[in-house]
């Protein structure tokens, strides 16, 4: 006969505040299997611990129920101490009276009667439990960072420096990301590219780094320590051993003026075969397929001709030409790579929010309306404008220039009721650019509150206000038009309480944060999961944050949720730790939770095969019989075969169709 | 047949009969049939729910209840398609609403009948490509600035129909009937008719901007979807020319008398004034001369 112990917590006045704890605890003794019953007020305090240690010893209990808080807490916790015991860890079930019962439950009698079903439930299941112990599996001391922003480029350089090998995969040509983009940065003003280019340069020349630019994570399997990557690497149709970096090619690009450079915003042009910007790491350009005359020339070794018509030649071509190192391979194709790696790094940053959404601002029609990212590149000395603050319409110096906050953020009619957290930021340090560069233009700042929470961040935003004098209005802007070669705002002034109406010459939307456009696409490739907006979920906001609920992979930057450089650094380098204490572990334990088919049982149907969503389970033949095997080490616990099987051939260790049906079987006969 | 209930409201009984009149036409030549609500009651309109949420809901829930053995609503008048639009989410719970209601002996099912602003019906049946074929040159040139007014775009949550802020589907049936839209500042700006009574100086002004705004766009003529925007923009131009600082008068017509012109209505089923053809007419003329 199974001897239970049955401990309740109380969890302070969480539990105990909804349910009748001591009630459940006494009446607990009477359910058949119960040897010993007791309640404390944390059990998962030390001293908590040590009543659970000291019960199983006194009472020779051989296994527990703890009625707690989510499993997800603390199921861990007391593994570990009913191993102390010297019982196996798997010999316990936990009842969740927290999450499921007090938290969610108004009506103390409904709650207790509800918290004494659930442990009956787990004292049923825990009866048929039986000792499970976990496999080992080697590490791959390999990291995989997905994004080469300063996010990216920031965690690499830490994993690397470690000693463990890194492979860095950005789809850009070059590594940068939003931080290359941005001219000066808040509340130092340093120059972002001065800060970010030796960190880049960094990157290119550590030897435990390797870097895949152009290239995209296409599919991830295996698990923590033993991740199979497939990444593409895109057809650059250049050399990247051979290139020398000359740019030759650029110049003299028929098309260099005609495509819209993504990084300049398509504010400035680009060639069919270009580097995104100076500064490119590597300085290797690409041609892009999309434009490239010769590629999208008809091929003269496969295309058909007519009787007495000449073959069509290939057009262009003049890179190839003109280049002295042979690097142009118009006969490159995608590659793709397979490696394995023992984590993963998500560091895939975000987007300014689309200001056409905002119809009331013209839709992103009017064209001195520009955003915040329009105005980084404007005012940098390397962008479309060198540096002039110049209206796009007319190119003339603007007299008066307006910033709206807000724009994408804090709006719930436009589906973002989040903060962005870094507009207010950016929005003071590009009016304070202003002012220093065109000392005779007015600057006026739209707002709904400053929110300026960090570290010289207060003492920045009065900096504009009060030494750079740009004029703070407080209240939302409700439309923008154009009149007489004005951009007119309608706004209110809630601080006055008046409506007011401006004419400004150049209006600045400070565009929120959101997540890439296919971050939802990529965390199904990596098996994890987003929040309703599409930004990457950690494991928890506050203890986990950069973990996310899939075991070996992390995510930093903004990625997760809107935060500025200084926020995203520090992420980066949690995670490099993270990674650094994962591969602190020549092997890891794996879950033991895995499913198994009983051989004798099976009919060999193959139905577990064609379900198992992780290729786990394979056809095996033993002296004639065919029987299907589950692979432990790929097998993640779903338990999907199980409920496929329709001889109960395959079982979920640790959630047998046994203890299930005693779980159910406890709620309803005691 | 396709077929809506029609529910008129007071005003295309009153100060807006050429609204009821092209409107009818319309849908008529665009083959969807209209069978007017019988009893139908007031909607409550603009007055009702700031007394009383419940009771507005109920007073016009009353016409949804009364619409379900024809189909979904048509309620041209944009404070009309509101008030039901906004009864029938009120009415989606079963809440005080449902129970004046079954006080009174009706039953209201959720869900049963949709309700529509003329403009999305017609909308709609663009769409579905019933403008095909029926369109002719009476229009060709004309330039048309649509004025969208508050209610039939917003609040989103309840108007469910186009862009809150920058509405486009009155420009595109525009387009469809062969006339040239335009692209103008104060589409969905307030016509400030609530407030003509009670500060008609303020009124005036607000008019003249939006008057004033398609004039700068350059149109020939504007279309409002809604009684209360038309008459406000339409009928009071000779007070603004003045000191309010009109720069012409410019004919204000309802939507679908426009659209009834470009499908070839005869103008007498369409209510429209001589000078407001004219104008038209005038304008083809010189589009046509100049190629």
């Amino acid at each position: 006969m199974a001897r239970v112990g049955v401990f309740i917590c109380h969890c302070g006045a969480n539990i105990a505040g909804k349910v009748d704890v001591a009630k459940v605890a006494d009446e607990a003794i009477n359910i058949p299997g119960v040897a010993y019953s007791s309640h404390q007020k944390y059990s998962c305090s030390e001293a908590g611990q040590k009543v659970i240690i000291d019960a199983i010893k006194e009472n020779r209990l051989d296994r527990v129920v703890i009625g707690s808080c989510s499993p997800k807490m603390h199921e861990n916790t007391f593994r570990k101490t009913i191993e102390k015991a010297g019982l196996n860890a798997y010999m316990l079930e936990i009842a969740n009276l927290r999450e499921h019962v007090s938290w969610v439950t108004a009506d103390r009698e409904e709650a207790t009667e509800k918290a004494f079903d659930l442990v009956k439930a787990a004292v049923g299941k825990v009866t048929f439990a039986k000792p499970l112990i976990p496999g080992q599996v080697p590490v791959e001391k390999r990291a995989l960072v997905i994004g080469g922003g300063i996010a990216g480029i920031q965690a690499s350089l830490d994993i690397a420096s470690m000693g463990y090998e890194v492979v860095l995969v950005e789809r850009e040509p070059s590594i940068g990301g939003r931080m290359a983009q941005l001219d000066k940065t808040f509340p130092t003003l340093d120059c972002s590219a001065c800060i970010l280019s030796p960190r880049m340069v960094d990157v290119a020349q550590h030897p435990n780094i390797r870097l895949l630019t152009y290239s995209e994570v296409e599919n991830v399997n295996g698990y923590v320590g033993n991740f199979n990557v497939t990444i593409r690497k895109k057809a650059r149709f250049v050399d990247e051993k051979a290139c020398t970096g000359c740019l030759e090619c650029v110049g003299k690009c028929p098309l260099k003026k005609k495509i819209p450079n993504e990084f300049e915003n398509g504010k400035a042009p680009r060639g069919a075969i270009y580097v995104p910007f100076a500064q490119a790491v590597p300085k290797v350009p690409v041609i892009d397929k999309e434009h490239c005359q010769y590629l999208n020339s008809p091929d003269p070794d496969t295309v058909e001709v007519k009787e007495g018509e000449k073959k069509p030649k290939r057009k262009c071509g003049v890179c190839k030409k003109v280049c002295a190192q042979g690097a142009i391979d118009f006969d490159q194709q995608d590659e793709l790579i397979n490696e394995k790696f023992g984590a993963i790094v998500l560091a895939t940053g975000f987007n300014p929010f689309d200001h056409s959404k905002y119809g009331e601002y013209g839709a992103g029609k009017l064209p001195d309306v520009i955003t915040a990212l329009d105005f980084e590149r404007m005012v940098n000395s390397s962008g479309p404008t060198e540096g002039k603050i110049v209206r796009p319409s007319n190119g003339e110096k603007p007299k008066r220039i307006a910033f709206i906050q807000c724009v994408g953020s804090r709006d719930e009619a436009k589906g973002v009721p989040y903060c962005s957290r870094i507009c207010c930021m950016f929005t003071a340090k590009q009016a304070i650019l202003v002012r220093e560069k065109v000392p005779d233009a007015e600057v006026f700042v739209f707002y709904m509150d400053i929110r300026a929470a960090g570290k010289g961040y207060e003492e920045f935003v009065l900096r504009a206000q009060r030494e750079y004098g740009a004029n703070y209005v407080r209240g939302r802007v409700s439309r923008i038009y154009e009149s007489n070669g004005h951009m007119v705002l309608k706004a209110a002034d809630t601080l006055a309480g008046m409506p007011v109406e401006l004419e400004a010459d150049l209006v600045v939307l400070a565009t929120g944060s959101v997540p890439r456009e296919d971050s939802t696409e990529l965390a199904n490739a990596v098996g994890i999961t987003t929040d309703n907006y599409g930004f990457i979920s950690e494991v928890h906001p506050k203890l986990k944050p950069v973990e996310v609920p899939r075991e070996g992979v992390f995510a930093c930057g903004a990625a997760l949720s809107p935060r500025d450089i200084p926020d995203t650094v520090a992420t980066a380098g949690a995670v490099a730790a993270k990674v650094g204490v994962l591969f602190s572990n020549d092997i890891l334990m794996s879950d033991p939770m895995v499913a198994e088919i009983d051989p004798f049982k099976c009919a060999a149907c193959g139905a577990c095969v064609s379900v198992c969503p992780y290729s786990a389970i394979t056809m095996e033949e033993f002296r004639g019989k065919k029987f299907a095997k589950v692979n432990e080490a790929m097998c993640q616990g779903c338990g999907t075969c199980s409920a496929a099987c329709r001889p109960g051939a395959a079982q979920l260790k640790g959630q047998t169709d046994e203890q299930i049906l005693r779980s159910i079987e406890a709620v309803l006969q005691w | 047949m396709q077929k809506y209930a029609y529910y008129p409201g007071c005003s295309l009984g009153a100060g807006a009969k050429e609204f009821d009149v092209a409107t009818r036409a319309v849908f008529d030549k665009l083959g969807v049939g209209l069978q007017e609500i019988p009893d139908w009651s007031c909607c409550g309109s603009s007055q009702t729910h700031k007394v009383d949420r419940e009771v507005a809901a109920a007073v016009a829930g009353r016409n949804l209840v009364l619409a379900e053995d024809i189909g979904d609503i048509v309620a041209p008048c944009t404070s009309c398609s509101s008030s039901l639009k906004e009864a029938a989410i009120e009415l989606e719970h079963d809440g005080p609403a449902r129970k004046l209601l079954a006080e009174a002996g009706l039953e209201y099912l959720p869900g049963s009948v949709e309700v529509v602003s003329a403009t999305e019906a017609i909308y709609r049946a663009l769409e579905e490509g019933l403008f095909d074929g029926k369109v002719g040159d009476q229009l060709t040139g004309v330039r048309v600035a649509s004025y969208y007014g508050c209610l039939l775009v917003r609040p989103p949550q309840v108007a469910q129909f186009d862009d809150p802020e920058n509405p486009v589907s009155l420009d595109k049936i525009t387009e469809a009937i062969g006339a040239v839209p335009v692209d103008w500042s104060h589409k969905t700006e307030c016509c400030g008719n609530a407030y003509f009574l009670t500060n008609k100086d303020m009124t005036l002004h607000i008019v003249t901007n939006i008057l004033n705004a398609a004039i700068d766009a350059g149109a020939d003529v504007i279309i409002a979807p809604c009684p209360l925007c038309q008459q406000n923009l339409a009928e009071r131009q000779s007070l603004m020319k003045g000191s309010y600082g009109l720069k012409r008068e410019i004919p204000v017509l309802y939507f679908t008398q426009l659209i009834g012109m470009g499908l070839g209505i005869d103008n007498k089923h369409l209510d429209l004034s001589g000078d407001v053809m004219r104008l038209i007419n005038k304008r083809r003329q010189e589009v046509k001369e100049v190629g």
